[in-house]
């Protein structure tokens, strides 16, 4: 998508425009006094690319939802009649109605904050906890990357929606903490891989070197220079890993080992739809427009953010 | 989860205390919904490729055998048999002392008994056996073999599953084990365990059963009890050949009874049990089609699908969902009321459900009329607005305003009782279907009642999780549960739910709801001799608990099966079975 000669200098700029202070770059100098940054060039191109304005747009609108539902809809989804049950869509309530009768379309715009809750809650968590023992262990080495790396493979064997069933079902009170908590558990190991890789490869650069041979703390050269630059890969598959995480909580929540009814959740409606797929498909399909197009969104946010970041892999 | 057909709520349910033995076995029906939730998960894979489609090249088509949908039994003994399917088997293999009118459900004298009677108001019994009856092995069918199965049953090192059936026979504690208190492995709590080995029974036999002669025996009970006869054509009271009793284990795999059917092989596990008909019946309904063969399904829902195929003739259990597909794709469809019924339990022990207003406000909020004909269920059930089923003798419609849908006075009720504050748990054991029609009655409260749907949560358990918790009165809200009857009878109900001395762990009283008054009637009404004169009785005690409302009746459940062409006469039972000796080929 975009030129090709531009590659070659976000690489070699990738070092100077956070280690300014202590290095002179091999490559090409900046050409202002504030050097353009990784994160704004890949803004700039970002911008332009309009897989990540679409996806974008779509994050902020479910993100929206999750947070103030009832700018969609002032129907409130809990107020349910039996005798509209089953209801098709129609001009006036667009998704139908629910085994419950209750309003579709109210129902699946509020189950929009159960998802993305869960699914912005765990990634934050997840990464946190990859990022920091992935620097760690990338950059200390020695039996401290052992360790963390066989923890790491330990988890990593363990298949997400398997541990989730077996550790939901031993829990089992199940609330958005619980099941957010679980996914934490078994959601970090991949994001650690990334970061210790990461982390391998920039710490053998001159300019971490430099900044060692300058006296600069452990400390300081992972928070300057080794994060800003080994992040990236982790950002990428944090952003697809959202789109993840919402899928696998609808998976549990389908399961009935997720978030357990009267909440409101896109999984516990598919879950409640399945067995009337015939009687009454319009149960299955918005849910799950809503969710499809959510964790697409995600993935395809991820895909435009790893192209603008990390330039090596388009 | 001892029952293929739903029923495991119910089974479970009864598993505990003497009583519960007792029911788990004659109940058949309902409880759980959606059978193959269960299974579906776990193990219906398996299935498919079972034996059924195999054994088909025997269809009913003109061959005079007919098969019938069965899922497998745990026991085909009357001593241990105490679920829906070996109950079933059992009830072709055997006839009773009495039966029971397919349609009223109540005792008739077409089965071994030519009289039971008692001159002293239930306390003895005198059981006179008609002459010519015998096993299928030919060896007759006496009084000795009838108080041999008993005692068998009775006799704790035996371990028998239906023992406590036995309980109100005289003698019948003599016949118990000792117990010693050890910690549970599970839970690590202390719990008396039986102990044969270091404190055997006392005696072997109960002095309360007497042979007179080859036929006629007396029955002296601990206490008196009028509708002793009406248990007597339950499976556990069948009568045992002498050949049990040399191999109990080698009799389970093909039993010998006096039925109008017998086994034709062996049981051949997961695969068939086959029977033909018994030429030697001494009953006045013998078999009319040459045998019946129970085809073994893991997921009742692989048999709806045969059904359809026409590879099988009847299925007696059709799933609530699958219904409107059977009635649509099978050439007859039949729906007969049976004995179950759920009901939400109150947790009386817990402050919050201490006040009579507000269960009742809870109860008079719900619509149960627009519940069962909602797609939830279809109509697949009634409305229940009585705590015994309509199959049961003394059935009212309704009992009192209580347990009937009244909106406006549920939120006059409500509002001056304070109702309830703070989070509410609602609780049901999981994968049973139950969530769609509890969410059901959460949005009902909410609308009638004005609760905050947010403040409901939902506690879903195993059922083996969840009926140990209820008896240990870990219930915070309101609790789904299910009953069906062992015998045809009012007190099968009313005293076995809410009598006080019937709480966990000896009974079924879940809602450790306790009323002298309600008792006293209780008392009353078992004393009467005449059923007629008991069940005004009865009906007083059930307005004294509609009153307090202890719980909330909330529908009953309906038998509905389907069956082929090949086939005719098909009729099922309050107590689920299908009138094998009705069946018909018309091939």
């Amino acid at each position: 998508m975009t030129d090709i000669t531009s590659k070659p200098p976000t690489e070699a700029v990738l070092a100077p425009d956070v280690a300014t202070p202590e290095v002179v770059p091999a490559g090409v100098p900046p050409k202002q006094g504030k050097p353009a940054s990784l994160w704004s060039d890949a803004w700039k191109e970002l911008r332009r690319k309009p897989t990540f304005v679409i996806s974008a747009v779509i994050i902020i609108v479910m993100v929206v939802m999750a947070a103030v539902p009832t700018l969609f809809t002032s129907v409130d989804p809990r107020e349910c009649s039996l005798l509209n049950a089953l209801q098709p869509p129609s001009a006036e309530h667009w998704f139908g109605f629910d085994l419950q009768g209750c309003d579709y379309y109210s129902r699946t715009i509020h189950g929009a904050r159960n998802s993305v809750a869960i699914g912005l809650v765990v990634t934050f968590f997840a990464s946190l906890i990859a990022v920091t023992l992935g620097s760690l262990a990338g950059y200390k080495g020695g039996w401290i990357d052992s360790s963390l790396a066989r923890l790491a493979d330990i988890f990593f064997a363990i298949p997400l929606i398997l541990a989730g069933i077996v550790l939901l079902n031993a829990l089992g009170s199940k609330s958005v903490w619980t099941v957010s908590a679980v996914l934490i558990v078994f959601g970090w190991p991949t994001m650690l891989r990334l970061m210790r890789s990461s982390v391998l490869s920039v710490r053998e650069l001159d300019y971490v070197d430099a900044a060692r041979a300058l006296g600069a703390s452990d400390w300081r050269i992972i928070t300057r220079h080794i994060l800003p630059n080994g992040i990236t890969p982790v950002v990428v598959y944090a952003t697809i890993t959202v789109g993840v995480v919402i899928s696998a909580e609808a998976t549990l929540s389908f399961l009935n080992v997720g978030l357990q009814l009267p909440a409101i959740s896109w999984g516990l409606m598919i879950s409640v739809a399945q067995n009337r797929i015939l009687e009454a498909p319009h149960l299955l399909f918005f849910p799950g427009l809503f969710l499809s197009i959510t964790v697409f969104s995600f993935i395809l946010m991820g895909d435009a953010l790893r192209d603008a970041l990390d330039p090596k892999l388009r | 989860m001892k029952t293929k057909r739903g029923k495991s709520a119910l089974a479970a349910l009864l598993a505990f205390g003497l009583f519960v033995a007792a029911c788990s076995s004659g109940e058949p029906t309902d409880t759980t919904e959606a059978p193959e939730d269960t299974t579906a998960t776990t193990e219906a894979p398996t299935e498919t490729t079972e034996a059924p489609t195999e054994t088909t090249e025997a269809p009913a088509a003109g061959g005079g055998i007919v098969t019938s949908y069965i899922g497998e039994p745990e026991w085909l003994q009357p001593p241990n048999t105490n679920e829906s399917e070996g109950n079933a088997v059992l009830s072709a293999l055997f006839r009773g002392l009495i039966d029971y009118n397919p349609e009223t459900s109540e005792p008739e004298f077409t089965g071994v008994a030519e009289s039971i009677t008692s001159a002293d108001e239930g306390l003895t019994w005198d059981i006179v056996l008609k002459d010519g009856w015998t096993f299928h092995d030919g060896t007759p069918v006496t009084a000795q073999s009838f108080v041999d199965s008993w005692n068998y049953s009775a006799y704790g090192p035996n371990a028998a599953q239906v023992s406590g059936f036995f309980s109100s026979i005289a003698g019948y504690e003599d016949l118990q084990c000792g117990t010693v208190t050890e910690p549970d492995p599970d839970t690590g709590e202390d719990v008396d365990v039986a102990d044969c080995e270091g404190q055997p029974p006392a005696s072997e036999t109960m002095s309360g059963l007497a042979v007179v002669d080859d036929l006629n025996f007396t029955v002296t009970l601990a206490q008196p009890e009028t509708f002793f006869m009406t248990r007597l054509g339950y499976t556990s009271y069948y009568p045992l050949p002498e050949a049990f009793f040399a191999d109990p284990a080698a009799y389970n795999e093909s039993p010998i009874g006096n039925g109008p059917f017998m086994m034709d092989g062996s049981w051949e596990h997961d695969v068939e049990i086959r029977t033909v008909a018994n030429p030697d019946f001494a009953g006045e309904d013998p078999a009319q089609i040459d045998g019946l063969t129970f085809r073994i399904y893991e997921d009742v829902n692989t048999a709806v699908n045969d059904l359809m195929a026409g590879n099988l003739d009847i299925v007696d259990f059709v799933p609530p969902e699958r219904v409107a597909e059977v009635e649509a794709a099978v050439p007859n469809f039949g729906e007969t009321a049976s004995s179950s019924i759920n009901y939400l339990a109150f947790p009386l022990y817990d402050p919050a459900y201490q006040n009579p207003d507000v269960r009742a406000a809870l109860s008079m909020a719900i619509d149960r009329e627009t519940l069962v004909n909602s797609p939830i269920f279809n109509g697949t059930r009634a409305p229940a607005f009585n705590l015994q089923a309509p199959v049961i003798p003394g059935y009212q419609e309704t009992v009192c305003d209580n347990w009937t849908y009244n909106p406006e006075q549920a939120a006059a009720l409500w509002e001056s009782s304070g109702g309830i504050e703070g989070p509410i748990t609602v609780w049901f054991n999981s994968g049973a279907g139950h969530d769609a029609w509890v969410e059901a009655v959460v949005n009902m409260w909410s609308e009638n009642l004005g609760l905050d749907v947010a403040n409901v949560t939902f506690e879903q358990l195993d059922f083996a999780d969840y009926l140990p918790l209820i008896d240990e009165q870990g219930m915070t809200g309101p609790f789904r549960l299910g009953w069906g009857m062992d015998y045809p009878h009012p007190q099968n109900y009313w005293q076995l739910l809410l009598y006080s001395e019937f709480v966990p762990p000896v009974g079924s009283n879940s809602t450790f709801y306790i009323n002298p008054e309600f008792d006293a009637k209780i008392d009353e009404a078992n004393a009467q001799a005449d059923i007629n004169a008991a069940i005004p009785l009865y009906q007083e005690a059930a307005a004294i608990a509609c009153a307090d409302t202890p719980l909330i009746p909330m529908f009953f459940g309906l038998n509905q099966y389907g069956w082929n062409d090949t086939v005719d006469g098909v009729y099922v039972d309050a107590f689920g079975n299908i009138v094998y000796t009705d069946l018909v080929t018309t091939g």
